[in-house]
């Protein structure tokens, strides 16, 4: 159960997408994501897909790994489906009672749920082909410059990067946690709502408790290697773009120029 | 209540690039009531192995019975091998949560139907047997004792299942050596007491020398070895290839004998000694 959340987690293999510059990476999701809010029809979202499509293949991840992670998401992306179809006005198609739906709502309903979905995949394409580190170093470096206007880049850089760094580390923990409880006759999977939340009190509690006793630890081990924020901190592995990356921002242009052609924000 | 393994393997994240094969094709028997420990270096598999038997872990090839029930069968097998089985994980102490220790011992029996007086002698009596008297520490909060306490009494909530067999994962790891000699006393008593079969995970060869009657060494999740202390400790070589070792005193022993002196096969300090001035005594006759 807790091992389908797959956000923000790293697939470890050897891909064309892998050994991209994170940033790069990193510009190319938040493109893409804006993009995504530009596509105005089914031809846009064909186009968005094919390429998604194309990069999902070229990062080796197993598309059931990729998928794994929307599971969890699956309700969210019911509910929008489920209020988009029943709440738009329009042309009524269907009716059942106060249950009605409309083209219009359909329409609606299909393509949030489209742009919920490639919203999901391509960004967890993000993390699941950078590691950590190299992520944290990536936007550490492109949120540099506005650190003359007070911008604290390394510590942002620094939190999130710790923050992604425990997601397996405390999922690790529930999963320990979960198994002990269930080995003294815990039942988290029976029951009512209420009962189910309450069953979730022998696994939080603990949980939390090792989540401060390993914030103390790092802290500590932090302190013990003489940290003292970004000032002066040289690198092992600085970032350097390469001829493939150079490769990829063209890619990126083309990609956003096609789109907005298409779209019909650039008229020739 | 014999717990039968068979052919048991399981790899986890299974057709993923990084699946990793834990265990391969382990087969083995444990009687009723019989003290039997697993060694082997860490990887090994041995955690995987427990979780197994428990039925925490679906393997993908194999099977377990209990009292010569799968516990893999759909009807809930694995439910009622949790009865019957209780397993301290490694670090127990991780796992309370009650505000009360006797509140913590007691969520276990609770879980299988237990309530009222024959609740509250259930948890006394195992928090006695884990050395933490009820009146002393029951109404303590478990965040509050020291790391041995705390220990026991997570012990305690799985000893309060009353389980006919009791699996322990390392359970003196970490622990200063009075700690270590309490707890092996305490799961004596356990044995001695309610003749619970024993399945102790350890990395202490001498605890394993003195205490087991069985002895299960696990290699790159495979069981290379299995057999009686003595047998197991007399293949020295084939240990260190696997990044173990022999009791100190087996080792000791086996150092004199290279050296010339005809010593038996010997497993704790006392056998030593007792080789040794037998030895000694020899060699004082013939110079007089
Ligand atoms: N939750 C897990 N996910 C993936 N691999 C695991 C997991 N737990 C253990 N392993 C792997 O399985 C193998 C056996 O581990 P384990 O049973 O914990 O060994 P031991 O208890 O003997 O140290 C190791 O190679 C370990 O890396
Ligand atoms: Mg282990």
């Amino acid at each position: 159960m807790l091992k389908d959340i797959t956000l923000g987690q790293y697939y470890p293999c050897d891909s064309p997408l892998h050994r991209l510059d994170p940033r790069v990476k990193i510009t190319a999701a938040l493109v893409y994501i804006v993009s995504l809010f530009f596509v105005r029809d089914f031809p846009g979202f064909a186009y968005v897909t094919l390429c998604l499509a194309v990069l999902v293949a070229l990062s080796r991840v197993p598309l059931s790994f990729l998928f794994r992670g929307m599971k969890a998401i699956f309700l969210i992306i019911l509910f929008t489906f489920a209020a988009n179809l029943f709440l738009t006005d329009g042309s009524v198609l269907w009716q059942l009672g106060f249950l009605r739906v409309t083209s219009e709502g359909l329409y609606r309903a299909a393509f949030m749920a489209l742009r919920l979905i490639l919203l999901i995949v391509g960004s967890s394409l993000l993390t699941l082909t950078t590691k950590p580190m190299a992520l944290t170093d990536g936007i550490e470096s492109l949120l540099s410059p506005f650190r003359r206007i007070g911008l604290p880049a390394h510590e942002l850089a620094m939190m999130m990067s710790i923050a992604l760094r425990f997601i397996p580390t405390l999922m690790e923990e529930a999963d320990k946690i979960m198994k002990a409880q269930s080995a003294r006759g815990a039942d988290f999977e029976s029951g009512n709502v209420l009962q189910r939340a309450k069953a979730l009190i022998p696994l939080l509690v603990p949980l939390f408790v090792s989540a401060f006793r390993i914030a103390q630890d790092l802290a500590m081990a932090m302190e013990a290697r003489c940290y003292r924020g970004g000032e002066g901190r040289t690198r092992l592995h600085p970032l350097k773009m390469r001829g493939r990356d150079r490769a990829a921002w063209i890619l990126i242009l083309l990609y956003t120029l096609i789109l907005l052609v298409q779209a019909g924000w650039i008229v020739f | 209540m014999p717990i039968e393994v068979k052919e048991l393997s399981y790899t986890y994240n299974e057709g993923l690039s990084f699946a990793s094969a834990a265990l391969s094709e382990v087969s083995f028997r444990v009687e009723d009531g019989s003290f039997t420990a697993v060694i082997g270096h860490t990887g090994s598999g041995k955690s995987t192995l427990v979780q197994l038997l428990i039925g925490l872990l679906k393997p993908q090839r194999g099977t377990v019975l209990v009292d010569g029930e799968d516990i893999f069968a759909e009807n809930g097998g694995c439910r009622r091998a949790r009865q019957k089985i209780g397993l301290v994980f490694q670090y127990p102490e991780y796992q309370l949560f009650e505000e009360t220790v006797a509140a913590d011992v007691a969520f276990g029996p609770k879980n299988q139907g237990l309530s009222g007086e024959e609740l509250d002698a259930c948890v006394a009596d195992s928090l006695a047997l884990a050395g933490l008297p009820a009146e002393e520490y029951g109404e303590r909060s478990p965040f509050e004792l020291s790391g041995g306490q705390k220990r026991r009494a997570a012990i305690a909530g799985v000893l309060a299942m009353r389980p006919k067999f009791l699996i322990l994962d390392e359970p003196a790891a970490g622990l200063d050596p009075k700690g270590r000699r309490d707890l092996l006393e305490l799961i004596r008593g356990v044995q001695k007491q309610r003749g619970s079969g024993i399945l102790l995970i350890s990395h202490n060869m001498d605890e394993v020398a003195r205490m087991a009657e069985q002895v299960l060494v696990m290699d790159g999740g495979r069981l290379a070895m299995q057999g009686s202390p003595a047998e197991v400790f007399a293949q020295g070589e084939a240990l260190r290839a696997m990044g173990l070792g022999l009791p100190a005193a087996a080792a000791f022993a086996e150092r004199l004998r290279a050296r010339g002196f005809a010593l038996p096969p010997v497993l704790t300090t006392e056998d030593a000694a007792a080789a040794l001035l037998k030895v000694w005594a020899g060699s004082r006759t013939r110079r007089d």
